[in-house]
């Protein structure tokens, strides 16, 4: 198999498609993963995402999935733009092009944000995109904290379809630490069920602040139970509030991912806008309006013990 | 019916047939041998890493050396690279007859068609009955390492039930736990494996390391169970390269492209 990945690709470097003739000019690293790198590319002036994979048959496989998204519904239509095949240094290396996600991860994201209440709509808009890839058939697998960007106001995008399996298929790439195999917990068919479970671990670790999570996976798997995983989500006070719901995704028994949005925006709905305000991972310019409301917090409770 | 042998060790036979002759019967047989060196911290070892990559060499599977902690990812990949490319192997002969010489290469087929090609293998991939025989050294250097063998077949076999074609695996040690014996099974072909947890506690501590005569016997239960395994008769009777007869005689791709 013909692997490029000593080859380095310059900034400046103009990708030209073998057979579509489309031309990108590379502008940076965005990140690499297993299955090959993205780079941050402009046709004219307009920003892509490129990604050129290390593997021919894994990399047709992903633009495949995208293929048949595309054909499916519209937000993947616009996601995805086209595949080709670039020659550089004489070898043959296949990408594609995808829209560009301005946007980090879900713990950078709310690490920059200063506050964990950004958890439950970033969760809203996950299950809402995942239940939209469910509806056409598919399930994404590979949920992971670096398979997901989050821009803007709390707006998500899957990035990494290698993972994506047609419901009832054998789940195609995973990541053991999200796996529900790993954790006892079921099979790897794909289902709803699946995702479900990853989207549960996925949360844990992205409010996890004692790198408990992170124990874990220098445990044998055999050892490993979702009993773990539940008292975590009991433990962390951000994912106590909807423990209900963590308790159904890990143990399996939401029969869809609709039923899991439905419970989440309920809950969340219910619950978090009456909670205390987070502020415990503020940025120092914050904590300056956090004194201030305590203090009128206090103000408030004095008058009213006055009154 | 797709099959495959996962040759687990740590070191260098010592006794009887090479491994690498074994391997090339396996071969013949229509069986692929992929090859894992597990070490600890430090080497596998010249010797025993150049044996390795012959034996996958002989066996047209492929070697890693790998931690124990890397096991199981490791098998998984190995099993799911090897089913994909063995269709894609087949499937690019197919091609070969239909676009003429250089046709199969994936790289020169233009978009549209390579992801009708890929789609096929893709599913085939998914489809095909595919069995498994795991070949355990249990010399007693690899003693702290079974636990995470015990592991890695637990999730090998999570991974084989959630396929939708019908996966089998079947688990051997070697040295036998009796004097003589070579080799010992622990589980015939099987969907389920309830004993997973007891697996190898029996051992010979002997010090030899019969890779070859062990992988030999093997070899004969993969070739020659499929058969009374409820698979169609004469199946196995086709040479090694059609190993994907349930596709027809028309070939795999009929029903899907061109
Ligand atoms: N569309 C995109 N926009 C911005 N960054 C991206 C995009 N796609 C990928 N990346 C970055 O590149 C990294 C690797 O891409 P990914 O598709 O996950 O590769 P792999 O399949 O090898 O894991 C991601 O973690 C992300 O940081
Ligand atoms: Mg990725």
């Amino acid at each position: 198999m013909t692997t490029w990945s000593d080859i380095t690709v310059a900034p400046g470097t103009l990708v030209k498609g073998v057979w579509r003739g489309g031309v990108y000019r590379i502008e940076r690293l965005l990140g690499e993963g297993a299955n090959g790198r993205v780079y941050l590319v402009r046709k004219g002036n307009t920003p892509y995402a490129l990604k050129m994979g290390f593997d021919p048959l894994d990399h047709q496989m992903e633009v495949n999935a995208l293929l048949s998204l595309s054909r499916q519904s519209a937000s993947w239509r616009r996601f995805f733009r086209e595949s080709d095949d670039a020659e550089l240094d004489g070898r043959r290396i296949p990408f594609f092009v995808m829209k560009y996600i301005d946007g980090v991860n879900i713990r950078e994201f709310l690490k920059r944000k200063g506050s964990m209440d950004w958890i439950y709509v970033i969760g809203h808009n996950l299950l809402s995109r995942l239940a939209e890839l469910h509806k056409h058939g598919w399930i994404y697998a590979d949920m992971k904290l670096e398979n997901i960007l989050v821009y803007g106001y709390a707006g998500v995008e899957l990035i990494d379809y290698c993972g994506l399996t047609a419901k009832g298929r054998a789940v195609k790439q995973f990541t053991e630490l999200y796996d529900r195999g790993t954790w006892n917990a079921g099979d790897r068919v794909a289902e709803d069920s699946y995702d479900l479970f990853a989207f549960a671990v996925l949360m844990l670790a992205a409010t996890d602040q004692t790198r408990k999570l992170h124990s874990f996976q220098h445990m044998l798997p055999q050892n490993r139970t979702v009993d773990m995983l539940l008292e975590m989500a009991r433990e962390n006070p951000h994912t106590a509030r909807l423990y209900g719901w963590f308790k159904q995704a890990l143990e399996g028994t939401f029969v869809s991912s609709q039923q899991a949005l439905a419970l989440w925006r309920k809950l969340v709905l219910d619950r978090n806008m009456r909670g205390p305000r987070d502020t415990g991972i503020a940025a120092p310019w914050l904590k300056v309006c956090f004194a201030a409301s305590i203090m009128l917090c206090v103000g408030t409770v004095c008058y009213f013990w006055l009154a | 019916m797709m099959k495959q042998i996962i040759l687990i060790t740590d070191g260098c036979s010592n006794v009887g047939v090479s491994p690498v002759i074994a391997a090339a019967h396996a071969k013949a047989e229509g069986i692929t041998v992929n090859v894992i060196g597990v070490i600890d911290q430090g080497e596998l070892g010249l010797l025993g890493a150049e044996e390795i990559g012959e034996i996958a060499g002989a066996g047209g599977g492929m070697s890693r050396i790998v931690k124990q902690t890397e096991l199981t990812q490791t098998i998984q990949m190995m099993t799911r690279k090897t089913v994909t490319q063995t269709i894609q192997q087949a499937v690019n002969k197919e091609l070969q007859h239909i676009l003429g010489d250089g046709g199969g290469d994936l790289e020169r087929l233009p978009p549209d068609k390579r992801a009708q090609i890929v789609h096929v293998i893709d599913e085939l991939s998914e489809t095909t009955k595919l069995q498994v025989a795991l070949l355990v050294d249990t010399s007693a250097s690899m003693k702290p390492k079974l636990a995470a063998v015990r592991e890695a077949i637990r999730d090998l076999l999570l991974s084989l039930k959630s396929r939708a074609g019908s996966s089998r695996l079947a688990v051997f040690h070697y040295p036998g736990s009796i004097p003589g014996e070579e080799v010992e099974m622990d589980s015939g072909w099987t969907t389920e494996l309830a004993h997973i947890p007891k697996m190898f506690y029996k051992i010979n501590m002997k010090g030899t390391t019969p890779t070859g005569p062990a992988l030999l016997r093997v070899t004969q239960y993969v070739a020659g169970r499929g058969r009374d395994d409820g698979e169609r008769a004469g199946e196995n009777a086709a040479p090694p390269a059609s190993t994907l007869a349930p596709y027809g005689k028309d070939g795999m791709l009929s029903d899907y492209v061109v």
